[in-house]
C-alpha cells in the first residue's frame, strides 16, 4: 500500500452566519468531520451536489481557510505550524486550479506573467531570462504555442485559459494539485482534452490530485478513490470500483442513475438539497432518500466499513450490499444495482 | 455595482458587460439615428476639447492681444474684426482673456482631478483591500465630503487657508476625492474575491504586489472614466469659486472671474460675460460627453450616478 501523502482527519468547518430580519446568529456547518487519505501519485475524487462543502474542504486543505477543527497532514507534516500559519514548505508543495478560468486569470496580465507569478513571489527562480525559459517549457508541457506568453487571457478560449491555469499551477514544481471543478466551465469536447492533459502531467511528475467535481463521470474517469459528499459529510467513501460498481449508499446510487444515459433506470429523488443551516435530524439524506425508514429520521448513521475497503454511512448498507434493500423500494434499488 | 454597504460577499458575480454591444450589434432602424447622433456628439465633443486645449495651452503664442494689457482707448468694444469677441471695461481683448483664462482654469482643473484621483483612488483601493479601521475611517470622511456641498466645503477651506492658485488646487482636490474613493473601493471589494487574487495570495504574494499588479491595473479603466467625468465638475467648481472671488486672483483672468466681472455691464456689453460662459459650458459639456463615451467603452457597468 502506498503511504498516505495527504492525510485529512476529522476536518470540520463552521461559519457563523446572521440570518433573517432580526439578525439571529446561527452556525452553518459547511464541512463536518471529514477524514480521508490520498496516496502519493493518486487521485482522490470528491463528488457531491452544489453546496455540499467540496470547495470549503479544498480551501481548508490549501490553508486558504482555517479549519474549525480537525487536522491536515501533507507528506507526514502538519499543514499548520505552531503559530497557526501554513507551513511555507508545504504551501510550495501544493497548488490550486480553480473552476472558472475566466476569473482565475487577471485580465490585465499577460500569460507569461500569470504563469511565472508563483516563481517570482516564492523566489524559486530569478532573472528574466531564466523565468522566460521556464515559461516556455511550461507552455510546451500544457500544449500551448510559444507566442501565448505575450497574449492576454481575453485572447484565449476557455480551454486555453485552463491550460494557462494548469501551467501556472505546475510552475513551482508542486507535488500536490487541488483541482476544484477544473473542467465544469468548459465544453464537453474540451473537458476530455484537459482531463487527459491532467492525467499525462500526473504520470510524468508523479503528482497527487484532489479532484473536485459534481460530475460523477469526470470523477470516475480520473480517480483512484472517491468520496461522495452530502451536506458536508461523507455518505460513502472508498476505492473507485467499490464505490461505483458496488455502491452501498442510496445517494451514490442516485448520483449514478442521474449520470447514466439510461432514462428508465433513473431513481426518484425528491426536492432540493436541504439548507445546511438547518440540516435534517438523523441521516442528513433521509428527507430525499427513496428507501428512508423510521430510524433514518432519528439516528445518524456512522461511516461503517464494508468488506472491500469502502465505508458507507447508511443504516442499511449491509442490506444494500446483500442485494435486499429495506422497505418498499426494493425493486427500484435492485434495478439500480444491477448496473 | 456601486456597493456602499461595506459587505464583503465571498462569491461575487462578475458583472456582465451589457451595453457595449448595443452599439456594435446591428441596431434596429429606430435606434440607428440615435447611434449616429451619438457618434456625431462624440466627434463634436472631441473637436471642442481639442480646440480649447490647444488654444489655451498655446495662448501665449496664439492670443491676438496681451490678455492683461489695459487699453483705455478701446473699452467695451463690441465684437468686431479687430476684437473678435469684443473688449471689456478696461479695453482688454476678450478672446485673449478667454484663452489665458482657460489656461489657468484647465491647469487648475487637470491638476486637481489628478490629485483628487490619486488620493481618492489610493484611499479607495486600500480601504477596499485592507478593510478594518482604515476602511471605516476613510468611508466616514468620504461621507463628510459627500454631505457638505462642494461649494460650501471649498468656501470654508479657502476661508481657512486663504486664496492662492496652490490652495485652490488643494481645495478642489479635497472637495472631489471621495467619489474616486467610493467607486474604486467597491471595485476593489469585488476584485479581491476573484480567483486571481486568491491564487496570488496562495502563492505568498505580498499585499503590495497584489495591490500593484492585480488590483490597480484592473481598476484603471474605471479610474480613467471617473477622471474624465470629474474634469467638468471641477471646472465648474473652479469657476464658481473664482466667480465668488475666492479662486484665481486679478489681474489674471479665469473663466469664473471673467463672468463675474462682466455682470455689471450685462446691459451695455453682454459679450464680456456671455462668451466666457459659452466657452465654459461647451467645454464642460464636451468633457461629459467624452466621459460617457469612455464609460461605454471601458467600464459599461459603472453607473454615472453616485
Ligand atoms: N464564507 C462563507 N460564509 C458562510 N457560508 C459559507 C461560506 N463559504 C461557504 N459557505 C456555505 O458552505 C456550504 C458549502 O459551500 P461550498 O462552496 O464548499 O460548496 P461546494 O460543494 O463547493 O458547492 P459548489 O458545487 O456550488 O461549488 C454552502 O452552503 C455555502 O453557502
Ligand atoms: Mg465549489
Amino acid at each position: 500500500m502506498t503511504h498516505a501523502f495527504v492525510s485529512v482527519r476529522e476536518l470540520t468547518k463552521e461559519y457563523p452566519v446572521v440570518t433573517g430580519f432580526l439578525g439571529k446568529k446561527a452556525t452553518l456547518t459547511a464541512v463536518s468531520d471529514i477524514s480521508f487519505d490520498i496516496g502519493e501519485g493518486k487521485t482522490f475524487g470528491l463528488v457531491g451536489e452544489s453546496g455540499s462543502g467540496k470547495t470549503t474542504t479544498a480551501r481548508m486543505i490549501l490553508g486558504a481557510e482555517p479549519a474549525t477543527s480537525g487536522s491536515v497532514k501533507i507528506d507526514g507534516k502538519p499543514l499548520m505550524n505552531e503559530k497557526g500559519r501554513v507551513d511555507p514548505v508545504l504551501r510550495r508543495m501544493m497548488q490550486p486550479v480553480l473552476q472558472d478560468p475566466y476569473t482565475s486569470l487577471s485580465p490585465r496580465m499577460c500569460v507569461g506573467h500569470i504563469i511565472d507569478e508563483p516563481l517570482r513571489t516564492q523566489k524559486l527562480l530569478s532573472g528574466e531570462r531564466a523565468l522566460a525559459q521556464r515559461v516556455s517549457e511550461l507552455l510546451d508541457m500544457v500544449g500551448l504555442p510559444q507566442d501565448a506568453a505575450r497574449r492576454y487571457p481575453n485572447e484565449l478560449s476557455g480551454g486555453q485559459r485552463q491550460r494557462v491555469a494548469i501551467a501556472r499551477a505546475i510552475a513551482p514544481k508542486p507535488r500536490f494539485l487541488v483541482l476544484d471543478e477544473p473542467v465544469s466551465a468548459l465544453d464537453v469536447s474540451i473537458q476530455a482534452q484537459i482531463l487527459n492533459l491532467l492525467k499525462d502531467l500526473q504520470s510524468e511528475f508523479k503528482l497527487t490530485y484532489l479532484l473536485i467535481s459534481h460530475d460523477l463521470s469526470v470523477v470516475s474517469f480520473m480517480s483512484d478513490a472517491i468520496g461522495v459528499m452530502y451536506l458536508g459529510r461523507f455518505m460513502e467513501i472508498g476505492p473507485k470500483d467499490e464505490v461505483l460498481r458496488r455502491s452501498s449508499h442510496p445517494y451514490t446510487m442516485i448520483l449514478k442513475s442521474a449520470a447514466s444515459t439510461d432514462e428508465g433506470a433513473a431513481l426518484p429523488i425528491s426536492g432540493e438539497i436541504p439548507s445546511p443551516l438547518s440540516p435534517p435530524s438523523g441521516c442528513p439524506f433521509h428527507t430525499r432518500c427513496p428507501f428512508s425508514q423510521q430510524i433514518c429520521a432519528t439516528t445518524q448513521p456512522e461511516l461503517e466499513a464494508g468488506p472491500a475497503g469502502q465505508f458507507s454511512a447508511c443504516h442499511f448498507a449491509k442490506d444494500i450490499r446483500a442485494g435486499k434493500p429495506a422497505g418498499t423500494c426494493a425493486t427500484l434499488a435492485t434495478g439500480a444495482m444491477g448496473r | 455595482m456601486v456597493d456602499e454597504t461595506g459587505e464583503r460577499p465571498r462569491h461575487v458575480d462578475v458583472p456582465v458587460a451589457t451595453g457595449v454591444t448595443d452599439t456594435s450589434v446591428a441596431v434596429k432602424a429606430g435606434q440607428r439615428s440615435t447611434f449616429w447622433l451619438k457618434k456625431l456628439q462624440v466627434g463634436f465633443a472631441l473637436c471642442v476639447v481639442l480646440v480649447v486645449i490647444v488654444a489655451c495651452a498655446l495662448s501665449d503664442v496664439l492670443a491676438p492681444y496681451d490678455p492683461i494689457a489695459i487699453s483705455l482707448g478701446a473699452t467695451l468694444q463690441p465684437p468686431s474684426a479687430e476684437h473678435w469677441l469684443g473688449t471689456d471695461q478696461l479695453g482688454r481683448d476678450i478672446l485673449s482673456r478667454i484663452m489665458k483664462g482657460g489656461q489657468v482654469s484647465l491647469l487648475v482643473a487637470f491638476t486637481a482631478v489628478f490629485l483628487a484621483g490619486v488620493i481618492g483612488g489610493l484611499v479607495g483601493v486600500i480601504a477596499g483591500y485592507v478593510g478594518g479601521v482604515f476602511d471605516a475611517v476613510a468611508m466616514r470622511l468620504a461621507d463628510v465630503q459627500f454631505a457638505l456641498p462642494a461649494v460650501i466645503l471649498a468656501l470654508v477651506l479657502v476661508g481657512a487657508v486663504g486664496s492662492s492658485l496652490f490652495n485652490l488646487v488643494i481645495v478642489l482636490s479635497l472637495a472631489n476625492w471621495a467619489r474616486f474613493a467610493r467607486v474604486l473601493r467597491s471595485e476593489t471589494l469585488s476584485l479581491r474575491e476573484r480567483g486571481f487574487v486568491e491564487l496570488a495570495k496562495l502563492s505568498d504574494a505580498s499585499t503590495t504586489r497584489i495591490v500593484l499588479r492585480h488590483i490597480l491595473p484592473n481598476v484603471m479603466s474605471t479610474f480613467i472614466v471617473l477622471a474624465t467625468l470629474d474634469i467638468g465638475i471641477i471646472i465648474i467648481l473652479e469657476a464658481t469659486l473664482s466667480f465668488l472671488g475666492l479662486g484665481v486672483q486679478p489681474p489674471y483672468p479665469s473663466w469664473g472671474t471673467m463672468i463675474a466681472d462682466g455682470r455689471a455691464f450685462l446691459e451695455q456689453a453682454w459679450w464680456i460675460s456671455i462668451f466666457p460662459g459659452v466657452v465654459l459650458i461647451l467645454t464642460v459639456l464636451s468633457g461629459n460627453i467624452l466621459g460617457d463615451a469612455a464609460r461605454d467603452r471601458l467600464s459599461p457597468t459603472l453607473s454615472t450616478k453616485w
